[in-house]
């Protein structure tokens, strides 16, 4: 039997697609991080490492709690 | 411009256009009052540092206080080290005191100030009345009253016409006056602060200020409060043949915060002034003080004639713990400009900023910087310099970044670039760093580049003539210290580097 189109974003849809986003997310802020607090002279490549890990670890615990 | 004034105008061709032609390549502000002044004597001695004292009617021992740092002054040598070149000065041979006849009787309100001054800052876009400052703030007139708004000192020649926003800051316990107001008003404030940043004998310029400056202006932000509108001091010089000596000196309490501005402009002469300023800022724990200029002085003609011999000195003392800092100037006009506003970072975790501008053009020299003095622990200062040279100028940064022994795990990080456009100019980077600790680090990057023809060729194939195309390029490599002027001078700054590069290509 073929299987039908679906139409609608499943929550499976939205943890998977969390996994991707926040990891991106977390590296970005940790970039503006670095823009804004530049007299605190943390490395960029610290900042967008931890922020992308951080974002990796949120998405973890968001598909522990919801998944 | 002469050859313009000799051509013969063709019929149909009105008269603004003629004069929007004849503006073309000039200084915009090299225009003269014509008002009735009074003048000290020529020469500076003892009696004239008494006179000058006594037009402030200030106390005795003020008085004493300029006579001692004149007696310091005929014992010293003007400085050759900086790698600026110009005939010597006779210091004799020029007014130290002018001021214009209507401020004899000091005005009590703006309304009594003469019409011709209030006329003469009109024209230069700083309006003295209690309103709103509209520059490059298009649509500023529908903000409402609560909006943006700064307060103005203007200081002709030597003494300040007038203050405005007076009474609204003083609610909010800020006092924003002139300095010889200061010293009849709040002589505590001025006898505790005076000299303690900048001392009487730090060096010639600034001895010879603290002997015969005139006037200038003076802000004490009380503990806790945020200023609530922008402050700023305009300084022009209108007499011929007088120098200007003001003084600065800015307060910012416990935990309160200002932005400051300042803005100069001279008239167009053949022969060259001295304008020797001294600005002093101390800043307590937990303060914050932003203090940005836009130096126009008239810079001289293409051959070097005239202009303005800008001798400034300028430190901040960062005195409590988390104090903050922040030098901003874009430096354009001025024949020969020498000037190093430093920062003295003595409280822990204090912070000390940096952002210039400089620009000469023509026969201009600069020789400019900061120093940053780390004393504190912890304490971070950061340095970005620009500095562009075209036609025949000599633009040279120096700066000192010194880590004291005791400020342990301090940060500065220098930024130093100069662009050159034509093959006359000079570029010169004199960075000293002292580092006295093993827990502290200090970062410089320096490049040299110049404006190149296939930028030009690049910007030309979309339509831009040969000045626009440089205009574009230089505000491209300035945009870093252009972001961290407040947005008064920003726009004004942005114009200002267009203008003074005109004609320095082609």
């Amino acid at each position: 039997m073929a299987k039908t189109p679906r139409n609608r974003i499943q929550k499976d849809d939205v943890l998977t697609w969390l996994g991707y986003a926040l990891p991106v997310l977390g590296g970005l802020l940790g970039m503006a991080y670095v823009n804004i607090f530049y007299m605190d002279f943390i490395n960029p490549v610290w900042a967008v490492g931890i922020g992308a890990i951080l974002g990796w670890v949120a998405a973890r615990l968001i598909r522990k709690v919801l998944g | 411009m002469a050859a313009l004034d000799q051509t013969q105008v063709k019929e149909g061709v009105d008269q603004e256009t003629v004069d929007a032609v004849r503006e073309v390549g000039t200084y915009k502000y090299g225009w003269d009052t014509d008002i009735e002044m009074e003048y000290a004597p020529k020469g500076v001695n003892p009696d004239i540092v008494r006179l000058i004292s006594e037009k402030n009617e200030e106390p005795e021992w003020m008085t004493e206080w300029r006579l001692s740092a004149f007696e310091r002054w005929t014992k010293m040598e003007e400085p050759t080290w900086a790698m600026v070149h110009y005939p010597p000065i006779d210091f004799q041979d020029q007014y130290y005191y002018a001021r214009p006849k209507s401020m004899e009787e000091k005005p009590k309100s703006l309304d009594e100030v003469d019409p011709k001054l209030l006329a003469t800052y009109e024209k230069l876009g700083i309006p003295l009345k209690e309103q709103m400052i509209l520059a490059g703030v298009e649509g500023a007139e529908d903000v409402p009253a609560e909006g943006r708004k700064v307060a103005v000192d203007a200081v002709f020649d030597s003494v300040s016409v007038g203050t405005t926003f007076k009474d609204e800051l003083a609610k909010h316990g800020v006092i924003f006056c002139s300095i010889s107001e200061a010293i009849k008003d709040h002589p505590e404030l001025v006898q505790k602060y005076l000299g303690t940043v900048v001392p009487v004998s730090d060096n010639f310029y600034a001895t010879l200020n603290s002997a015969v400056f005139s006037d200038g202006s003076f802000v004490y932000i009380p503990p806790g409060v945020r200023c609530p509108m922008e402050l700023s001091t305009y300084f022009r010089i209108n007499a011929e043949n007088t120098g200007q000596f003001e003084r600065t000196l800015i307060i910012a309490d416990k935990g309160s915060y200002v932005s400051y501005l300042e803005g100069c402009t001279a008239p167009q002469r053949d022969t060259a002034q001295l304008h020797a300023a001294v600005v002093e800022i101390i800043v307590e724990e937990d303060a914050e003080v932003k203090y940005s200029t836009v130096q126009n002085w008239f810079p001289g003609d293409e051959e070097g004639k005239g202009g303005i011999y800008n001798f400034v000195t300028k430190r901040a003392d960062c005195r409590g713990d988390r104090s903050k800092v922040m030098w901003t100037q874009v430096e354009t006009g001025s024949a020969v400009t020498w000037k190093y506003p430093s920062c003295i970072l003595r409280g822990n975790e204090s912070q000390g900023e940096f952002y210039s501008i400089a620009i000469t053009n023509n026969m201009q020299q600069a020789d400019t910087g900061t120093k940053m003095v780390h004393l504190g622990k912890n304490t971070k200062s950061r340095i970005v310099s620009k500095g562009i040279s075209a036609g025949k100028a000599q633009n040279t940064y120096r700066g000192l970044v010194s880590m004291h022994p005791k400020a342990k795990d301090s940060r500065n990080y220098t930024q130093c670039d100069s662009l050159l456009i034509g093959d006359k100019c000079g570029a010169h980077t004199v960075p000293y760093i002292e580092v006295k600790n093993n827990s502290s680090r200090v970062e410089h990057e320096a490049t040299t580049s110049k404006v190149d023809d296939d930028q030009l060729f690049y910007c030309r194939q979309r339509g831009m003539d040969e000045e626009e195309a440089v205009a574009l390029v230089v505000n491209g490599f300035c945009k870093d210290v252009l972001q961290a002027l407040p947005m008064e001078f920003a726009m004004e700054a942005q114009q200002l580097v267009a203008i003074s590069l005109e004609g320095s290509v082609g």
